[in-house]
Parts: C-alpha cells; structure tokens; sequence
C-alpha cells in the first residue's frame, strides 16, 4: 500500500470519528421544548377530550339514524330513487289491470282467445284465426 | 381488549415508565388527563427537537409540534394497536408537516437557509464547545432536505433503519443510502474546519 492511499484512508477514518463527535455533540445540545409550548399541547389535549366525550352523546342521533338507514337501502339496493319510482309505477299498474281484468282486456285478446288457437299446434292457423277475429271486428 | 389494555395501563400507571405509549393513548382516548400529560412529557422533547433541527427555527419547530401532537390527540380514539408505533407514527407526520413549512418557505429546500437563528442552546452545548455544535448545523443545513431527515433520525434521535423507513415512506436500501451520502457530505463540509473546530489528526 502506497503512502499516499494509506494517508487517505487515515484521513478518512479520523473524520467520521470528528463526525461522531460532533453527532454526539449535537444530541447532547438538543433544543428543549418551552413551558409555554407544553401548556399548549396539553390545553389542547383536555380540549380534545372535551370534544370527544360531547360526540358520544348526540340527542337527535336516532331519528336521523333511521332515516339514513332508509335512504341508504333505497340506494344500495333499489338503485337510487328514480329506480324506486319506476318500480312502484310498475307496481300501481299491476295493481290496476289485476282490478279492471275484463274491461282491459282487448277484443283482441278475447278474438285471440274464441278463435281456439290456443292449444293448435298450427302456427299458421294460430295466426290467421287472431287476424280473422280483427277483420270481423272492423 | 381496549378496556383490557386500559385496565392493565391503569394498575402499571403507579409504577412509573412502564406503561407504553400505546397504553397511554388509550387512557387518554377514555379522558385520563394524567395520561396526556405523560404522554407529552416523553413524546413532546424528542419530536421538538427533531422539528427544530429540521425547520432550524425554534418557533416554527413549535408550531410543527404542537400540531402534530393535536393530530395525536384526535387520532387517539381510532388508533389501531399494533400498526405502528406512536413515535413513527408522530415522526412521520412532523416530517411531513416539516417539508410542508420548508417548501412554503424557500421553495428550494433547505439549501438556501441561512445559519441559525439559535436561542435556545443548553448549557451542555457550552460545555463541549459551542463552536463545533455551529460549525455542524451549518454542514447538516447544507444537506438536502431528504438526506438531512434520514441523518438526523440515524444519528441524532437514534432510530433504526427500518423504523426511518417507514417514517420517510422509503425502502430501507434507499435509507441506508440516503444516511451514507448525507455522512459523505458533512465529512466533505467538515474536512475543510478540522483546525477551527479542534480535530487533529494525532
């Protein structure tokens, strides 16, 4: 080894112990937190035990829980509210034809019905006899 | 289980230092006022300290701290035992809200700072020579923001690499390198005040 790299290497080993020095040297000098800072965190740690006992106990938590709950399954599972209106128009009309079954029904559907094509194995004649009962009608 | 970790922290309380941090929290989070006071008594230093060296302003380190810890406080009823370590947890958010401050500042890290505004050294800092505790916050103000994190959680506050890298949000390789460079530097700044400073190569 050369004179010169041995020098270096020297030099090398003696900073990082003046470096280590110096580290202990700064956590030995280390800034110290204020009185007045330590009031401050801890009025600001009986405030937030404050706060967070006052949100255990909301008066009008149930009413509005409920109503949440109601909103959140029309969301959740009805699809919003427009799907929920659609589905009780279907409903309602339903509801209507199952009343008023024999003044709805069309002539169409009774032609359909008297023209025996239910239960032929004919489509043809299944299809003509519905049209024959339209004709009649006009 | 909470009121179980409570109920043990409770009984410890009496024997002082034996109650972790997490324990404490959950006191606190049930209203133990004596909780929040010890929790600042062991938490607050370190984190101040690490703030100030970071910002190199004592008054900014303050409100640094001081929110930070009121993080603390309102985290404490949702806090998950065994996620994280109070202090990582404490570290990595005065970091964060550190770099916020310093990017705010300077728009250029901390490069540009100047030298510190110091007034509050302690008395051990005169002991052993307040010229060499300036001459190294000058070279760690020197570092860029990154290295000067890692270096003073490695070297100045102790912490293990893992435990850096999870306050940094980095893989400990990249830590380990972060620390080696940022040693690099201040030897480099350092070489050049080995008289000034007392080192001798005897």
């Amino acid at each position: 080894m050369t004179n010169s790299k041995k020098n270096l290497m020297d030099d090398d080993l003696s900073l990082d112990q003046d470096l280590e020095t110096l580290f202990s040297a700064a956590r030995e000098s280390a800034y110290s937190p204020s009185d007045a800072l330590l009031a401050k965190i801890l009025a600001d740690a009986q405030e937030e035990q404050k706060n967070q006992k006052i949100v255990h106990f909301p008066q009008s938590h149930h009413s509005a829980s409920l109503w949440q709950k109601i909103q959140s399954v029309i969301e959740d599972t009805l699809g919003g509210w427009k799907a929920a209106s659609a589905i009780c128009m279907a409903g309602l009309f339903g509801v209507t034809v199952g009343l008023n079954a024999e003044t709805l029904l069309s002539d169409f559907a009774l032609g359909y019905w008297e023209s025996g094509a239910i239960g032929s194995d004919n489509v043809s004649e299944f299809e003509f006899s519905s049209f024959d009962a339209l004709l009649e009608e006009s | 289980m909470k009121m179980a970790v409570a109920h043990k922290a409770n009984i410890d309380l009496s024997e002082e230092g034996h109650v972790s941090d997490e324990a404490l929290l959950v006191l606190f989070g049930n209203g133990d006022r004596h909780a929040s006071k010890q929790l600042m008594d062991r938490l607050t230093p370190r984190l101040f300290n690490y703030c100030a060296r970071l910002l190199n302003d004592p008054a900014e380190a303050e409100d640094v701290t001081q929110e930070a810890m009121l993080r603390l406080w309102k985290i404490a009823p949702k806090w998950r035992s065994g996620e994280a370590k109070i202090t990582t947890w404490l570290f990595h958010v005065a970091t964060n809200l550190c770099t916020d401050r310093l990017r705010k500042k300077s728009g250029s890290g901390l490069d540009e700072i100047e030298e510190p505004v110091d007034d509050a050294p302690s008395r051990e800092a005169v002991l052993i020579g307040q010229q060499r505790v300036d001459a190294f916050n000058r070279a760690l103000n020197t570092l860029p923001e990154r290295q000067k994190q890692a270096v003073v959680l490695r070297h100045i506050e102790g912490l293990s690499n893992p435990e850096i890298a999870q306050i940094l949000e980095l893989s400990i390789e990249a830590v380990e390198s972060l620390t080696s460079r940022g040693k690099r530097s201040l030897k480099s700044a350092l070489a050049n005040q080995k008289k000034e400073l007392g080192f001798t190569n005897d």
